[in-house]
């Protein structure tokens, strides 16, 4: 399977998050009861509900949690008696929290307010941005990659053509994690991603190859772009 | 291959703008216009952009694609004010 299977894989649906950074506001609070333990936590905009979990912490390997919304409650099932259970929170593409508690099998409820790590938001999950495969598969009419570099790269501090159209990939890969707004020509499959907080603007065909990659000069350049609004996601 | 609408470069890889209206962002190799950016950001017109690049030396722009053999700019605005003269 190549990258380009990989990104058709991914589509144009609405969202399970929306936009912009996710953190916890409230929680994780655990109450663990016998065999079960039940994980609640607010986060500050709708997400997906997600835990991981496992007995080592570098194997979270079991799965609990579902739907969307900013109130989440997750209830993980057949704990072993007396083990320590690792988990990590957050929805089904980002971890915004990890900690730890044991089954301790005790009829009575245990509420913990479980202490958790700094919050990470989803734009700085690390897991979300992977190394970006080789030029070629990511621009798209590579021979114009030189003009758009020189003309664009310096608003991206971009060092090359290569580092340039590395950077558009970057953008593609937030785009699809965090929900950027975008619209999809059905005219021609051009995909336009716009950025507002830093007014970056890229397309991208059909396939994900890159266009051009720039931030624009004008005001509302990206609501006359034509095109039907859609939030990128990559498939569950 | 589609003709460039501000300096008649015959080869251009995509239309300049598909049918909705959106800019292809293809950088014209001949005389740099960036349809959907010099026109939809910069507020170009076709005219203004050619009389720049007229004045600016009629000079091949792209540093990504060579200038065909015997390219000749010149050539290609004869080109292009023949065709507007005929529309007239």
């Amino acid at each position: 399977m190549n990258f380009f299977h990989i990104i058709a894989a991914w589509w144009l649906v609405v969202a399970s998050c929306a936009a912009g950074a996710i953190t916890i506001t409230e929680g994780p609070k655990i109450e663990v009861s016998g065999s079960k333990a039940t994980l609640r936590w607010t986060t500050s905009s709708e997400c997906g509900t997600r835990v991981r979990y496992g007995v080592s912490a570098d194997k979270l390997d079991e799965k609990a949690g579902e739907g969307v919304g900013t109130e989440h409650t997750a209830v993980l099932e057949n704990l072993g008696r007396g083990a320590t259970y690792f988990y990590s929170i957050g929805t089904s593409r980002y971890e915004l929290v990890k900690g730890s508690f044991t089954a301790d099998g005790k009829a009575s409820p245990i509420v913990s307010e479980s202490k958790p790590a700094p919050a990470v938001t989803a734009k700085e999950t690390p897991k979300a941005i992977t190394k970006a495969p080789p030029t070629r598969q990511i621009w798209g009419h590579l021979a114009s990659l030189p003009d758009h570099f020189a003309r664009h790269g310096g608003d991206f501090k971009a060092a090359s053509a290569d580092d340039y159209a590395r950077k558009a990939w970057e953008f593609l890969q937030r785009a699809l994690n965090e929900g950027l707004p975008a619209k999809v020509d059905e005219s021609d499959g051009t995909i336009r991603v716009w950025e507002p907080k830093t007014h970056t603007f890229a397309a991208f065909n059909r396939d994900f190859t890159a266009k051009t990659f720039f931030k624009p000069e004008s005001a509302g350049y990206f609501e006359r772009q034509p095109g039907k609004p859609i939030r990128l996601k990559r498939k569950e | 291959m589609h003709t460039c609408p501000v300096c008649a470069y015959p080869k251009l890889h995509e239309m300049p703008h598909a049918p909705s209206g959106g800019g292809s962002y293809e950088i014209c190799p001949s005389c740099g216009f960036q349809f959907g950016v010099d026109d939809d950001d910069k507020g170009l017109t076709y005219e203004q952009a050619r009389e720049r690049w007229v004045q600016g030396g009629m000079k091949w722009h792209s540093h990504g694609t060579a200038a065909p053999k015997g390219w000749d700019a010149a050539a290609q605005i004869t080109i292009l004010n023949a065709k507007a003269a005929k529309k007239k």
